[in-house]
């Protein structure tokens, strides 16, 4: 459990000299499920990427608590910020239990040698995530929900206080985008994780973040409770959709109805 | 805090079985170059019992046998080793480190350079000796630093830098076939012998070089060795890891060759081990890591039984190692790629 | 790298018939320029060398040669199958070359990578040494089925695995080499004829061979002309290809058949020649973009742009001797492909 807040100030990034994000600000609240949103290409995972020190800043900085995170030794930053980049691909041959125990790199010495806690650390976050009996299994034989699965077991193993994750429900079909959203709100409720994520599915942002970004071209729209943000006229602005914002019925959170060109008015 | 002498876990469990397994093959290797060493020492012109054989390797009995063994027989067992084990650590290095099974320092050009660096020496300046082997050295090592230079451009992207590399290995192995064109036709085909690797004529003060050097750098190879795992995961998942990705990579790599440089210094580029020793040790450990002890082990076995067998069992008398690893690698790795589907080398 | 997503959802999406037109006239232009240079480099070939030769009677050689006449005798028996030899095997390479990386969608594939130099390089090796046939009439024909069966091998083990097949063609090579490499430490016969075989050479072939061996090229870039509009669409991934109608695999194997065909004589015509098959269609790329039958066109021109010109400059370059045509290239084609290297942005080997 952690008080100290991921925070971007004056950020800003780019590709060879071709500025996506200029001048952003951004706060990743302690203790709560931040989604970030917007259309393909509006900066949202090179932010993301920023935060964790993926993406060289080309001005501004980002700071966890005191700490400026791009003066803190890589290793102390990755014992206290975990990251799940876009579409891993684990190596050829590699098993459930062996990638998930790459986690506890952070945390171990000169030559890499596993303890029993380790051990101990890398069963807690194989059997949070539901993948214990897989343990012995090559990651290449899993289905694509198995698979995200372990790798999310592999950032737990990481023991982080603070989770990105780089659009973790791609490839995954409904029930298990939300078997993944629900594991992550677990996390969060039980431990205190901050969690952080980049999610293309907006209706699910809606329902799961505590506090939601919206971006758009490299700017962000809104931010806030999705309650207040996720406005028919943000939806517009952001992503240039016509769009009725009603109440999810299970949830209560806010649902976005897309018009389209065929249907309603 | 749980001690270590806690009931283990399920994953204890796991780990130490596969700990179990990379021990036993580390162990049967062992064996087997024992037993081949031993082998060798007992063959030759003069055939020593394996008894006379060992009393000699201890500077006991006869003067003849101690002759025989010690200056004839075991610095070429050693080289073999030696040289084996150095192909072995750099070939799982480079194969690791730029994520591709075809990474290897006959692919990337870093071999032809050291026979281009040798043959030059030994038909354009009329060397000999020492020097020629230095000359090998700095051949791979200008090839590496040139793949180096080339394929950097905002960090070391490991496609760019397999592309570079077989554009130069053609490179050498062009101006190579040109030096042999137009040298005497004798002393060419005596060149011929640095294009293949023969462990037969490392002694001495060469064998005392190739030990050091193989040492050092292998005490290296074990600073680098854990970021290997973390660095398979792809550089994103390696840097949120916490692991200085081109540091990481350019160390590895940099040990990579200079293993490299300095195995094929003296024995030449010999064909395929740094290829073929990992991919078989990988498959024996199976646990989807680097391998590095285990493809050291195994390159040294492979040049050892291939020397012997290039030295007592094919075509005769004498056929140099780097013919007989060629002809056992290769058929190894075609069968490999032939009956496996999905898995492994692609 | 092969397909370019902003050409493709330009062009789709909003017809611009100036930029297309503009991108057609370029291509052109490249085509036209690529000749010019051909026919100059021909020229080039047949008029330059130890004894310089004028252009005029270049033509008067070959239009009304006279005999006695030492410049008309150079021309004729030397330059001429020198220059055919050149345009035949440069040609051959540049098409495979294109068709090897069409197929296996793999920017470092080339025939030499697929064993097939490697091949040659045996059977004629073993020409020298166990049948002392010296003379390249005789010889081309084993280094043409040495190819075959190394591509034979190569292909029935690699088949249907792009990337696996250059793995597959390095590791035959690799089987090949000490076999080779054995017989020469045996036999300095052998090792003496090998090695001037082996560093690529456009000289010492007569008009005969040339005549013998041409149906074999023209068959092969037919063949690959037919194939480049299947290239395009294998271009973008066997699935889609299969889903647009094709068969991946006939086009596989057609395309097989043609490299063979292609880099089997250019083999057997100038030596295990390295980098031209590998360099001439990423140049060819960049020139005219990512349309299979704008490179073919192209590579067909710039192999003998880069192969005789190989040999010109070879010519040229130490006062009193010749630089072997695939040395030269081997110098040209590495910086070009150091060049392709470091131009590309991440794409899968």
């Amino acid at each position: 459990m952690s008080d100290l807040a991921l925070r971007a100030e004056g950020v800003s990034l780019g590709y060879d000299g071709r500025r996506v994000i200029d001048g952003l600000d951004l706060v990743i609240p302690p203790g709560r499920i931040t989604a970030i949103v917007g259309p393909n290409a509006c900066g949202k995972s090179t932010l993301l990427r920023g935060l964790a020190r993926l993406h060289p800043l080309e001005a501004g900085r980002v700071t966890l608590g005191e700490d400026d995170v791009s003066r803190m030794p890589r290793r102390e930053l990755a014992r206290r910020v975990g990251m799940l980049p876009q579409s891993s691909i684990a190596p050829d041959g590699v098993r459930v239990a062996e990638l998930v125990g790459r986690g506890r790199y952070p945390h171990q010495g000169w030559f890499g040698r596993h303890s029993s806690d380790d051990d101990a650390v890398v069963l807690a976050a194989l059997e949070s995530t539901g993948t214990a009996d897989l343990a012995d299994r090559q990651v290449q034989e899993l289905s694509g929900g198995q698979r995200q699965r372990v790798w999310i077991a592999m950032v737990l193993a990481q023991q982080t206080d603070i989770v990105l994750l780089d659009e973790p429900t791609t490839f995954l079909d409904v029930r298990h985008q939300l078997d993944l959203l629900d594991l992550l709100t677990e996390l969060n409720r039980t431990r205190g994780t901050t969690v952080a994520m980049v999610l293309h599915e907006l209706n699910l942002a809606s329902r799961y973040a505590d506090n939601l970004v919206v971006m758009s071209a490299g700017q962000i729209v809104a931010e806030g409770a999705p309650d207040v943000v996720l406005t028919q006229d943000v939806v517009l602005r952001a992503f240039g959709l016509e769009a009725q914002v009603v109440r999810d019925p299970v949830s209560g959170s806010p649902l976005v109805v897309p018009v389209g060109r065929f249907h309603g008015a | 805090m749980t001690s270590t002498v806690d009931a283990p876990t399920a994953v204890g469990r796991l780990r130490v079985a596969r700990r179990r397994r990379l021990v036993l093959v580390l162990a049967t290797f062992l064996v087997l170059g024992v037993a081949l060493a031993t082998l060798a020492l007992t063959l030759g012109a003069a055939s020593l019992p394996p008894g006379r054989a060992l009393l000699a390797l201890l500077g006991a009995g006869d003067a003849k046998d101690v002759f025989i063994v010690h200056r004839l027989r075991l610095p070429r067992v050693e080289a073999a080793l030696l040289v084996g084990a150095a192909f072995g650590l750099a070939g799982a290095l480079f194969q690791s480190t730029l994520r591709n099974p075809l990474a290897s320092p006959d692919i990337l050009g870093i071999a032809s350079g050291a026979s281009l660096g040798a043959v030059w020496a030994l038909l354009g300046l009329g060397l000999t000796g020492l020097t020629v082997s230095g000359f090998a050295f700095l051949g791979a090592s200008a090839v590496a630093v040139a793949i180096w230079f080339l394929a950097w451009r905002r960090g070391l992207h490991s496609v760019r830098f397999v592309l570079v590399g077989v554009g130069l290995a053609y490179l050498c192995s062009s101006v190579l076939a040109w030096l042999l064109a137009r040298a005497d036709v004798r002393e060419a085909q005596s060149a011929l012998l640095w294009t293949v690797g023969s462990v037969s004529d490392v002694r001495g003060e060469e064998l005392g070089l190739l030990a050091g050097g193989v040492a050092i750098l292998a005490l290296g190879v074990a600073l680098v060795s854990r970021t290997q795992g973390p660095l398979a995961l792809g550089d994103d998942n390696a840097r949120a890891l916490g692991v200085h990705v081109d540091a990481a990579r350019v160390g590895s790599l940099l040990l990579a060759v200079a293993l490299v440089a300095l195995a094929t210094s003296f024995a030449g580029p010999i064909a395929f081990v740094a290829l073929v020793a990992p991919a078989i040790a990988r498959r024996l450990v199976d646990d989807g890591g680097a391998a590095l002890l285990p493809s050291a082990a195994t390159g040294a076995v492979l040049v050892l039984v291939s020397d012997l067998a290039g030295q007592h069992a094919l075509f005769g008398v004498g056929a140099p190692v780097g013919i007989v690893t060629g002809l056992v690698g290769a058929p190894y790795l075609l069968w490999l790629l032939a009956t496996n589907d999905k898995r492994s080398a692609a | 790298m092969l397909t370019s997503p902003r050409e493709t959802s330009g062009e789709v999406t909003r017809p611009r018939p100036d930029l297309v037109r503009q991108r057609a006239r370029r291509r052109t232009l490249a085509l036209l320029t690529a000749l010019a240079c051909l026919l100059v480099i021909i020229l080039a070939s047949l008029a330059l060398g130890v004894r310089d030769i004028l252009p005029t009677e270049v033509w008067n050689a070959l239009t009304a040669p006279v005999t006695g006449n030492q410049d008309h005798r150079v021309v004729l028996e030397q330059r001429l199958p020198r220059t055919g030899v050149g345009l035949a095997a440069g040609a051959a390479l540049g098409l495979a070359g294109t068709l090897v990386q069409g197929v296996t969608r793999n920017p470092i594939a080339d025939p030499g990578l697929l064993g097939l130099n490697a091949g040659a390089s045996l059977a004629v090796v073993c020409a020298f040494w166990l049948l002392g046939i010296t003379a390249p009439a005789g010889y081309v024909w084993f280094a043409f089925l040495g190819a075959a069966a190394a591509a034979a091998l190569v292909f029935s083990i690699g088949a249907g695995q792009p990337v696996r097949l250059a793995l597959v063609g390095a590791t035959v090579t690799a089987l090949i080499t000490p076999l080779i490499t054995l017989v020469l430490l045996r036999d300095p016969t052998a090792f003496n004829l090998y090695r001037f075989w082996a560093v690529g050479s456009l000289t010492g072939r007569g008009l005969d061979t040339i005549a013998a061996l041409w149906p074999f090229v023209a068959v092969g870039a037919v063949l690959a002309g037919a194939l480049a509009h299947r290239l395009n669409m294998l271009a973008l991934g066997d699935d889609v290809a299969r889903a647009l109608g094709q068969r991946v695999g006939t086009t596989r194997t057609l395309a097989g058949v043609a490299v063979v065909l292609l880099a089997g004589t250019a083999t057997a015509l100038a030596g295990p020649i390295a980098l031209v098959g590998l360099a001439v269609p990423h140049a060819a790329r960049r020139l005219v973009g990512t349309d299979y039958r704008w490179i073919t066109a192209l590579a067909a021109m710039l192999g003998p742009v880069m192969l005789l010109g190989a040999d010109v400059i070879g010519r040229l370059v130490l006062p009193h001797t010749e630089l072997e045509a695939g040395v030269v290239a081997a110098l040209i084609g590495a910086p070009v492909l150091v060049a392709v290297a470091r131009g590309r942005t991440v794409a899968g080997v």
